[in-house]
């Protein structure tokens, strides 16, 4: 209820009971929004961003079967941003397989450790013929952030010592002429945090390793400088930059299965829809309300 | 001798590796290889102390019995029960420890996260309003990127992502750029303050 000019109270109208909607509402409709575009695909055109086909390009440049060259993705992320960031390392895993590139995962958080697993079992669902230790290879999580970093500089197999499950990285034919970043072309940091300055910091500004990076939406904006600055040569970001990335794939004919963030994309695209037309909606009614007043 | 010796540490290890920086000689490099292996075995025991702070902690409420101690029996339980099991079995693909990650962990991980999506909309319903010329400026950059993120805007409008690249290569970069080089600047000065042992909190009570 608000008060007129005359002081009696007077009957709330449509622009008042909206600025004061139960936010049960809105939650239904983001609900309703997520999961009826998962049923009635759209397929609406994914635009490939700069920063994603530079991202592609290093990737694709690395020499396969190469045994003095290898991709190194570091999953340092937890399961909470996982629905953004593991489609990406499944996408880069995938691009890898495809074009038999040797590549090995790793982690600077401890479970991310668990998801480069669940990354590399995903992938090899369309690649069944890769094998663990020739073809890619998951290294035991070592303690320590940026003095694993820099550790790497000077000896990978000395850093990690064993794979995730405790063997012995001398078992493992992938690595026997991997000795540190000189033999490692690019390292892809997939992170939901600061993790990608520190790979900056001490990767790239002290071993000269090209790093490239997958990040949360949120923090995109962020990376914008060190990709000018030629620190970071490339970047997916959010969940669009996988779905960029998996397009890729298709249209280069490395990959057939469609990856699981161009399926979010359509949900993605009517939230933001709706959420746009709430923000118009609540800034009508401010100014309404602000005008009867 | 407490606080004496951690900064005598602390200074000598911060001057010896500032200057081996340096000196590209094998004795340099022999001696901060050793100290990499020094560093890294080091930050396994901060995981001990966390062990020891998660069972402390835990521990005392459950003995005192205070309000929501229950609570505190499943953190110890997970820990004690899920650890007993990665060292046994290992954590290879099949083994309790990997079950437990995979249909414990990341699902509920990811779903307490994937709530953000709905208290945003209702966060962004009730708060972004164009009350002032900065809010209103604000309001039509978030538009604008909101809708060219997604495919359904260069759907739309095919010079939208033109737009978006521009926003983020210049005025997101400038001030992004900016708040970097303070930050950088800001390191280096609480670093050498470390170093020189003038900033002292990180030996604990307070600096003092």
């Amino acid at each position: 209820m608000i008060e007129n000019k005359t002081n009696k109270p007077q009957r709330d109208g449509f622009w008042e009971k909206l600025s004061k909607l139960n936010r049960r509402y809105i939650y239904m409709s983001v609900g309703i929004c997520v999961i009826v575009p998962l049923l009635i695909r759209m397929r609406l055109p994914i635009f490939i961003t700069p920063p994603t086909k530079s991202l592609y390009n290093v990737v694709d440049k690395i020499p396969p079967e190469d045994p003095e060259n290898m991709l190194i993705i570091s999953f340092d992320y937890d399961p909470s941003v996982m629905p953004e960031l593991q489609p990406m390392g499944v996408a880069l895993l995938k691009h890898c397989f495809a074009k038999k590139i040797r590549v090995a995962c790793m982690s600077l958080t401890v479970m991310g450790i668990g998801l480069a697993e669940m990354a590399t079992e995903k992938a090899k669902e369309e690649f069944p013929d890769v094998k663990y230790g020739e073809d890619y290879l998951i290294f035991a999580w070592v303690p320590g952030w940026s003095i694993v970093i820099l550790k790497m500089g000077e000896n990978i197999k000395e850093t990690f010592m064993a794979d995730y499950a405790g063997k012995s990285l001398d078992e493992f034919p992938i690595v026997d002429k991997i000795h540190n970043y000189e033999q490692v072309p690019a390292l892809v940091c997939l992170t939901g945090s600061s993790t990608y300055l520190s790979w900056i910091t001490y990767a790239n500004t002290r071993y000269n390793e090209t790093i490239c990076t997958g990040i949360t939406g949120v923090i995109a904006p962020e990376i914008y400088p060190w990709l000018q600055s030629g620190q970071i040569s490339g970047m997916l970001g959010g969940i669009k930059g996988a779905a960029e990335y998996e397009i890729l794939l298709k249209k280069n004919k490395l990959s057939k299965v469609e990856g699981t963030a161009s399926v979010a994309m359509d949900p993605q695209s009517i939230t933001h829809l709706l959420i746009m037309l709430f923000i118009v909606l609540a800034n009508i009614s401010y100014f309404v309300i602000r005008r009867k007043k | 001798m407490k606080r004496t010796f951690p900064l005598v540490i602390c200074f000598g290890g911060g001057i010896i590796f500032i200057i081996q920086f340096f000196i590209p000689h094998p004795v340099s490099k022999a001696i901060y290889d050793e100290a990499l292996n020094w560093l890294i075995i080091v930050s396994v025991f901060a995981f001990a102390i966390a062990l020891e702070s998660l069972f402390r902690v835990h521990g005392t409420k459950i003995k005192r019995r205070k309000p929501g101690w229950g609570f505190s029996v499943i953190p110890l339980v997970a820990c004690i029960t899920v650890g007993a099991f990665g060292i046994i079995q290992g954590v290879r693909e099949g083994t309790v420890f990997m079950k437990v990650f995979h249909y414990i962990t990341v699902p509920m991980s990811a779903t307490v996260f994937s709530l953000l999506a709905f208290y945003m909309a209702s966060a962004a319903f009730r708060a972004f309003r164009a009350t002032t010329t900065r809010a209103t400026v604000l309001l039509i950059v978030a538009f604008l990127v909101m809708f060219g993120r997604v495919p359904i805007g260069p759907f739309v409008w095919k010079g939208l992502p033109d737009i978006i690249e521009w926003i983020f290569m210049y005025p997101s970069m400038a001030a992004t750029r900016g708040i970097a080089l303070g930050v950088g600047l800001g390191i280096i000065g609480t670093s050498l303050k470390i170093i020189l042992g003038i900033e002292k909190g990180w030996l604990g009570g307070g600096g003092k």
